[in-house]
């Protein structure tokens, strides 16, 4: 017994090291279930004042750039707004609601992107009507999904994640694929599942597909950058160039979807089923 | 102090899009030589997990923190010989290529085993080397100006 107590105690150091570094790397593996947890719940409200804080100085700076960006915003949503005025001023049937879903503004407080699995931070959760599996948009482009809320902050799942799958076609074609990234690129990520007889070309424009209730329809993604075509698969594996910057992202839009109760609770039915 | 720095500024400055250096592993090179080698590990593990809970990166610095420190002393030792063992060094006060050594040999250690961790994947062999010279080189040459820095100001 006492040779057994001295054998650890000399070697203490060993013991200690692949202890913690088994922990760490369940850590890392169950990154997942962690934020699942209470203790991330805290974690979220604690790192979210302080990058809250250097977020303020940092939009400080960026000010500027913001009005910029802000501007073209602007001009793009007037143009839109005066298409679809001409398109439906005289159509017979007026869409049953003004609209199927809610942008709330947000701003993202945290961002990783150089990892595996990246993750966002945004300065508003439930107090601001954020909830889970809410789409998360910019004005450029697609950002990613609403994973945990607390109060006061919500994670993002963002598009540079190995779990994000988000339905999408090409915009004059209408085929759909599946929107995945491989973890190497921050600006690139694949397109899937697009048929080759699609007529697809580099520089064709990629938006969401809408077959969910997370992002509607049409919300600008990327455009093609590389198209690969597999010699056994009938799919093309499309390389796209995002949009969006995902390396530097700040003010963004939640979007709710006004009919998501109903549509869970159809989609629970039918599993039921 | 370290990590609040590290992660409100130099977690921002994303050079050519995706490198940042890691000026917290100064930690590694500047915690007493002549500590308890078994304290300076559990220290070592929360420094990292500290910083995975603001980088939301589950537990890669813990882990990568603690395989630093834990071939610290072997580094310090092939850094500068016998010294290490009767603890008769100071890293402040020794020359430039020593210092140059023990942090380069320190940020490849952590690097390697950080971008193995965030790749988790042999498939990304090329990546894993290419992220972690490129960022190790980067963390380098930042580390050791705000290394002069911080030796200035002690004076």
């Amino acid at each position: 017994m006492q040779q057994i107590i001295n054998s650890i105690l000399r070697n203490k150091n060993v013991l200690v090291f692949l202890l913690l570094f088994s922990f760490g790397l369940l850590l890392t593996i169950s990154n997942d279930s962690y934020r699942k947890s209470r203790i991330f719940r805290l974690n979220q409200q604690i790192t979210g004042s302080i990058f809250e804080t250097s977020s303020h100085i940092k939009a400080y700076f960026h000010l500027q750039k913001t009005n910029r960006s802000l501007l073209n915003e602007n001009i793009l949503l007037k143009n839109q707004l005066a298409s679809f005025e001409e398109k439906h001023s005289e159509a017979i049937f007026k869409p049953k609601k003004d609209t199927l879903y809610l942008y709330r503004p947000s701003r993202v407080i945290s961002n990783s992107f150089s990892l595996r699995n990246n993750y966002l931070m945004l300065n508003s959760g439930e107090n601001q009507g954020i909830l889970p599996e809410m789409g998360v948009t910019s004005a450029k482009g697609i950002v990613g999904i609403v994973s945990y809320t607390s109060n006061g902050y919500a994670t993002v799942i963002s598009l540079l994640n190995s779990i994000t799958r988000v339905n999408a076609k090409l915009l004059h074609t209408q085929h759909f694929g599946s929107l995945e990234w491989d973890g190497l690129d921050p600006s690139i990520t694949k397109l899937i599942d697009i048929p080759k007889i699609a007529p697809v070309k580099e520089g064709d424009t990629i938006v969401t597909g809408g077959n969910s209730y997370i992002f509607p329809a049409g919300l600008p993604i990327g455009y093609i950058h590389k198209i690969h075509v597999p010699d056994i698969q009938n799919y093309y594996e499309i390389d796209v160039k995002l949009f969006n910057d995902m390396t530097n992202l700040s003010d963004v839009y939640v979007i709710e979807n006004l009919d998501r109760e109903e549509v869970i609770t159809l989609q629970k039915k039918n599993l039921d089923e | 102090m370290l990590i609040f720095v590290q992660v409100v500024v130099f977690n921002e400055i994303d050079f050519l899009g995706a490198y940042d250096p890691l000026i917290a592993i100064l930690f590694l090179l500047l915690y007493p030589v002549n500590s308890d080698q078994f304290s300076f590990l559990i220290v070592s593990f929360f420094f990292g997990l500290s910083l995975d809970l603001f980088l939301m990166s589950g537990g890669v610095q813990a882990c990568s923190f603690l395989v630093a420190a834990f071939t610290r002393p072997t580094i310090l030792r092939f850094t500068f010989g016998v010294s290490y063992d009767y603890h008769d060094i100071n890293i402040r006060e020794s020359s430039v290529p020593q210092q140059l050594n023990a942090l380069g040999l320190l940020v490849l250690c952590h690097h390697t085993i950080m971008y193995s961790l965030i790749a988790f994947s042999w498939s990304r062999f090329l990546w894993i080397i290419e992220r972690t010279l490129v960022n190790g080189i980067f963390t380098i040459v930042i580390c050791f100006m705000l290394f002069y820095l911080i030796k200035k100001n002690g004076k």
